[in-house]
């Protein structure tokens, strides 16, 4: 079996032109590399043909994985007399966009200097399709400041067992999006379903409110606790915050989960003020509840909940559009100020516009690293690229999702002021009080989880 | 021929210190984050680690701990960016967790040889 399995996938690649075989002596890929570049593309040509064998392996239950294939022609001819000079800068930008990209699951390599191949893992056709699409307009935007499709073309690999290779131009972007919008029983029509056609408080009946404490990297404190509003979403798990409004939500539903957030946390103070406990508590508001025809109704009851004890709120201002005005930005947190003891704002990863916000009142500007569809080298990238940015103007920093110990102290060296997120702390049902925190907690709960583990074995 | 682990995900960290090691005549395998290096360990056991801190998918002193907990008598080298204060904060939490010594980058040749040749002969 074994050796049909290695004849089948020889065949699917030299279907697809790679036709040198890594274990064989006549070629030099296995020798020892000579640059990290060329050891880089080596390991990712060898998991690459691993995975073709895996696919073709008829034992194979898994679902099957999507390979595409990146075509550079039309850049190269763009470029004319400038792409021999450029190519290495071209192919190093073009990794760079890769890594920031593809989860761990994925797999790419590239041929030779037109042509890149590609698995994706465990997604859907139209969700990697899309993916794809994405990410080969973000190449030729990078490097020829237009998404002309014909620069870098996307082809499907469709193959079949036991060795027919086809390859079909990948629907664009805006189809991709058509055909899944139009699919039925996705999660994303679901998700829409849920918010266009369910009235405001059928969509608001079985929303609860979560706490998830915020660390103070400086002081070592956790003294903030961030409401986060979820829902259930029918398969067991939550929607959270605006995600279980759908993909387009409307600004009367999007204020009133802004409204309802906002009531829950004054519930929530209420009960911290009458036990006695001194922690902070932050909510959301979106861009567009303040942006929009609902805002004055907004600050009003705002001023009605806050009013003796405004030194106890944080706002959290998100939803906020990728360059917006300083002027903008100046009229959302003038208008927050009087009913707050603070001001944050959360922006895209990848926003590296500080500048002009360093006098708008904003304590600090944060980031989300929840993202299913980054690696964690990606994710810590992200990390340092942001807080750079933010450094320049100095302002303070934080980062939400800190799922891991590993994105936990990079951040914490990074220099991020605030953090949170489940490597940090579990949420909670009710906001608790200030307690001190130490860099060595969670480290010490890992070494004392392995030594029961070990006490345990032993015995 | 003694056999050091180089874990670092920066690959021209690794391929240097691999370098100037294989220089003074080690073997030297590398790993680029702290569960390969673990695995790694698990397979063929080294005589010392040298384990950078900050790292995707696992970071150092994650990986000092699950290390000491399977093999209490590695000898491990911690090693980190010094030019912020909090990085020095984890690399003495490291030796707090088992690292044998501490090495702040950047170390000259000189300073990763003598450190490797002290925690090998202690």
């Amino acid at each position: 079996m074994a050796k049909e399995q290695e004849v089948n996938s020889d065949s699917v690649l030299e279907s697809l032109g790679i036709k040198a075989k890594l274990s064989s002596p006549e070629h030099p890929i296995l020798d020892m590399p000579t640059s990290p570049q060329e050891a880089h593309d080596s390991v990712a040509r060898v998991t690459f043909e691993a995975r073709i064998g895996d696919m073709l392996h008829p034992q194979n239950k898994r679902p099957r994985d999507r390979i595409f294939t990146f075509n550079l022609t039309g850049l190269r001819s763009a470029l004319s007399s400038k792409w021999e000079k450029s190519t290495k800068k071209v192919h190093s930008r073009l990794h760079n966009i890769l890594e920031e990209s593809m989860i761990t699951a994925d797999v790419y390599f590239q041929k030779d200097d037109v042509t890149y191949f590609f698995i994706l893992s465990d997604i859907d056709l139209s969700m990697a399709q899309l993916k794809m699409q994405v990410i080969a307009q973000d190449m030729r935007m990078a490097i020829a400041g237009t998404n002309e499709p014909s620069l870098i073309t996307v082809q499907d690999v469709q193959v079949s067992w036991p060795k027919q290779v086809k390859l079909q131009d990948t629907p664009s972007k805006d189809d991709v999006i058509r055909t899944m919008l139009s699919t039925e029983d996705t999660h994303r029509q679901f998700l829409y379903n849920q918010a266009q056609e369910n009235s405001a408080g059928q969509l608001f009946a079985d929303v609860k409110f979560i706490y998830r404490p915020m660390l103070a990297v400086r002081t070592r404190v956790i003294s903030t606790y961030i409401c986060i509003p979820i829902k259930p979403n029918g398969h067991g798990g939550y929607f959270s915050g605006y995600e279980m409004l759908g993909a387009h939500p409307s600004i009367d539903n999007i204020f009133e989960l802004d409204s309802l957030t906002q009531e829950a946390v004054n519930n929530e103070l209420e009960t911290l003020i009458h036990s006695n406990l001194r922690s902070l508590l932050a909510l959301p508001v979106h861009f567009e509840t303040l942006a929009s025809h609902r805002r004055q109704q907004y600050l009003t009851r705002a001023r009605e909940l806050f009013e003796n004890h405004t030194n106890r709120i944080v706002y959290e201002l998100v939803g906020v559009p990728d360059h917006i005005p300083q002027s903008r930005m100046l009229e959302f947190t003038a208008a927050l100020k009087p009913h707050c003891r603070a001001i944050m704002a959360r922006f895209p990863p990848t926003h590296g516009a500080f500048e002009s916000y360093r006098s708008v009142g904003l304590h600090a500007v944060g980031v989300d690293l929840y993202s299913p569809n980054k690696t964690e080298k990606a994710m810590l990238k992200t990390l340092e690229q942001f807080i750079d940015h933010a450094h320049q103007t100095q302002l303070r920093t934080y980062a939400h999702g800190i799922h891991s110990i590993s994105l936990y102290t990079s951040a914490v060296c990074a220099g991020f002021d605030y953090l949170d997120g489940y490597a940090l702390s579990s949420v909670v049902d009710k906001a608790k009080d200030i307690t001190s925190f130490s860099y060595d907690m969670i480290y010490q709960g890992i070494h004392d989880k392995n030594t029961a583990r070990s006490v345990t074995a032993k015995e | 021929m003694s056999r050091i682990l180089v874990i670092d995900d920066e690959e021209l960290a690794r391929f240097t210190i691999r370098e100037i090691l294989e220089s003074a005549g080690f073997e030297v395998d590398e790993a680029e984050n702290g569960r390969i290096g673990v695995e790694k360990q698990q397979a063929t056991p080294f005589d010392l680690i040298i384990t950078d801190i900050i790292m995707p998918e696992k970071e150092g002193v994650e990986t000092i701990i699950d290390l000491k907990q399977e093999f209490p008598n590695l000898r491990i080298i911690a090693i980190s960016g010094g030019g912020r204060t909090r990085n020095l904060d984890f690399l003495k939490l490291s030796e707090r967790f088992g690292a044998s010594k501490l090495l702040a980058k950047p170390f000259t040749e000189g300073q990763l040889l003598e450190a490797v040749a002290e925690v090998m002969n202690a």
